[in-house]
């Protein structure tokens, strides 16, 4: 619970957030209210927050006690409806409520929306003059652009700042407040834009992190459709599909041209492979194993298939059966994910191969159930819908171990799926080592906002993490661990043990020696 | 640093965050002359810190927001032990980061007339042992050196 304090004679605020940090309810105490504890709004969630409900409850009154009876009165019009778009922009709240309209009087003709608010925002979120609606008496909605919420107090100009989480932003000059909490892994990087100047295709997630939001609609076919790839930074479309239509719960992938770029090791461009058409009508196709559609190229532009077989292999990248090329013989293992349940570690590569990290995605668990978009090495995900942020990273090495990475990325920037146990955070290492990161004093305890704060860090550095290694933390032999895991993002630790539970973040630790004794088992 | 040797532990006062050992004090007097040293963990978590100080320290002096302070008054914690026992020997464990190459403090070791005691860091907080020094400190990986002086 955080609480907004108000000066002599006025209200103090109480906001109830779930684990996350996502506001739950507010309570109000002071002069608005008597003096009495009331709550005043209760925030609407389904898979995202719909809207809110606001009310006002004396929670102190006892009405609220077991075995108290009494009438109960709705309101129509007090809960808010957001309507929002792909930014989460709050373009419009409608409430509960339907307006009748009648020519005669007597029979209503038909009805229409209570609308509460509605606003338009220049790409960078500031709210454009005259085209702001707030119904009168009515009380106005608190989130705004890309659904954070308004600090409305702060500036007198509504939606002239807002709380991302990590930092404050001005909507009106496209920059934070502060500086980015994670300006030491982009140097390249001015410490105070917005959404990485990118605010059309994504949004800022907390302040410390762009989020592309590219989406479609499951169960759709869809037609005259273009796909594009983006390089490994999401900077620069790279590839593309063109043509051809997607058909789910059935497999039909008709595609009338493609291009395929890859890239070495640094992600930079090494040329590309185009091609004609790849159909597949239905699974049956794909079944067989061994039946693959190559994707993968490599330095010298000889063909990899990373997609292997369906059915008799299932769910095997083309066990035994890599494509074409310069097939490595005998060494037809690869070691790969499947809709992200199911790894296959077990498999080896071959002497001059280096494996660094297959995620596919897309397919029932079970192979049996309505079939993913899937595209060759690709596959569109099922439910994330058409051109997600699904990743499909391809990883093929040639003779030498020089690598060639074929990343495709249908999506962008941060498409890249890491596949762990998913990280249980231990608050209690986050209040110890929040001094480290300069959002605490030593021996000081964490507000709600600082909590989060450490809390998003951490999630960052672990879903951004670049190498994974597993060792010893601490000494075994006096309550340490001796398969930890450690998440790098190049900077930063996240550590763990290997069932996800967080054993501790560190600051600047690529030189802790635990680290670097420990044994790299993935790098991106 | 001043010589501790030939001192006796009066108190010992530990400090500790949800079973995180952060901060161990102790303090000593000979004759008349009392001070106290500490030993607490680095905000990296990976070295050890050790400090002097005239008088002694009472758990008031390090009161925190959110630690726990706890003076160490009966055989209830292992490390009672140490008080009233007279320190005969220190040693430092003294090794140098990957990075930089700093000198830092990875082991302390005391011995007194009843006990030998280490203090080392357990990843990212304190720890101690009595019994299996030789044993932790055989999983050393820091490559340290002990000094008698630091």
């Amino acid at each position: 619970m955080s609480s907004t304090l108000g000066g002599i004679g006025s209200t103090t605020t109480y906001y109830v957030r779930d684990a996350s940090g996502n506001v739950m309810a507010v309570y109000e105490s002071g002069s608005s209210t008597g003096g009495n504890l009331t709550q005043t709004e209760v925030h609407l969630y389904g898979s995202s927050r719909l809207g809110i409900l606001n009310t006002s409850v004396n929670v102190q009154s006892g009405n609220l006690l077991v075995g108290n009876t009494g009438n109960t009165i709705f309101t129509r019009g007090e809960q808010f409806f957001e309507l929002s778009n792909h930014l989460q922009n709050v373009l419009v709240t409608i409430s509960d409520k339907k307006i009748q309209h009648t020519a005669n009087n007597v029979v209503v003709d038909y009805y229409t929306a209570d609308v509460v608010t509605a606003n338009d925002y220049y790409p960078f979120g500031m709210m454009m003059p005259g085209r702001n609606y707030n119904a009168q008496n009515r009380k106005d909605y608190r989130y705004g652009f890309n659904g954070k919420e308004n600090d409305n107090d702060v500036k007198a100009v509504e939606g002239g700042q807002q709380d991302y989480g990590l930092r404050i932003y001005d909507p009106r000059l496209g920059r934070f407040l502060s500086v980015d909490p994670l300006t030491d892994d982009y140097p390249s990087w001015s410490p105070y834009p917005f959404a990485m100047n990118r605010p059309i295709d994504g949004i800022d997630l907390d302040g410390g992190e762009w989020k592309p939001v590219m989406g479609g609609e499951d169960g759709k076919t869809v037609t005259d459709y273009t796909w594009v790839g983006f390089n490994k930074d999401g900077s620069t479309p790279e590839g593309s599909v063109a043509g051809g239509s997607i058909t789910t719960n059935g497999l039909t992938a008709n595609f009338n041209s493609y291009f395929i770029p890859y890239f070495d090791l640094d992600g930079n461009r090494t040329g590309g492979k185009s091609g004609g058409t790849i159909s597949y009508n239905s699974p049956s196709e794909l079944s067989g194993g061994g039946k693959s559609v190559r994707i993968g190229l490599h330095e010298h532009g000889v063909n990899y298939s990373l997609l292997g077989g369906y059915g008799g292999n299932e769910y095997s990248m083309g066990s035994g059966t890599i494509s074409s090329g310069e097939n490595p013989a005998g060494n037809p293992d690869y070691s790969f994910s499947v809709g992200g349940l199911t790894e296959y570690t077990n498999r080896q590569l071959g002497a001059n191969q280096t494996r660094i990290g297959y995620s596919f995605e897309g397919i029932e668990s079970d192979g049996l159930g309505p079939v993913d978009y899937f595209l060759g090495a690709g596959l569109f995900r099922k439910g994330a819908g058409l051109f997600s942020r699904t990743a499909v990273n391809l990883f093929v090495s040639a003779a030498e171990k020089k690598a060639v990475q074929t990343e495709l990325m249908i999506g962008a920037k941060g498409a890249t799926k890491l596949l762990g146990p998913g990280l249980k955070i231990a608050d209690n290492k986050l209040v110890q080592h929040a001094p480290q990161w300069g959002i605490s004093q030593k021996g000081s305890s964490l507000t709600a906002e600082q909590l989060g704060k450490m809390r998003n860090l951490a999630n960052h550095i672990y879903k951004n993490a670049t190498t994974i290694k597993q060792g010893i933390w601490g000494n075994p032999s006096a309550g340490g661990f001796s398969n930890a895991l450690f998440y790098s993002n190049g900077k930063h630790l996240i550590i763990s043990e290997s069932n996800g539970n967080m054993i501790t973040i560190l600051r600047n630790a690529m030189g802790n020696k635990h680290f670097n004794n420990a044994l790299t088992i993935w790098k991106k | 640093m001043r010589k501790i040797n030939g001192f006796t532990i009066i108190e010992v006062i530990k400090v500790v965050y949800e079973n995180t050992l952060l901060e161990l004090y102790f303090n000593i007097r000979q004759s008349k002359e009392e001070m106290s040293f500490c030993l607490f963990i680095s905000e990296d978590g990976e070295t050890i810190h050790f400090s002097q100080s005239d008088g002694m320290k009472s758990v008031s002096d390090i009161a925190s927001e959110i630690y726990t302070v706890m003076k160490i008054t009966d055989n209830v914690d292992e490390l009672a032990i140490l008080i009233n026992s007279e320190i005969t020997d220190v040693q430092f464990g003294i090794g140098q980061t990957l990075d930089k190459r700093d000198n830092v403090l990875y082991y302390f070791k005391i011995s007194t007339s009843t006990n030998n005691f280490l203090f080392f860091n357990d990843g990212d907080k304190g720890a101690y042992s009595f019994d299996n020094i030789e044993e932790i400190l055989a999983k050393d990986i820091y490559g340290y050196k002990w000094v008698k002086d630091w």
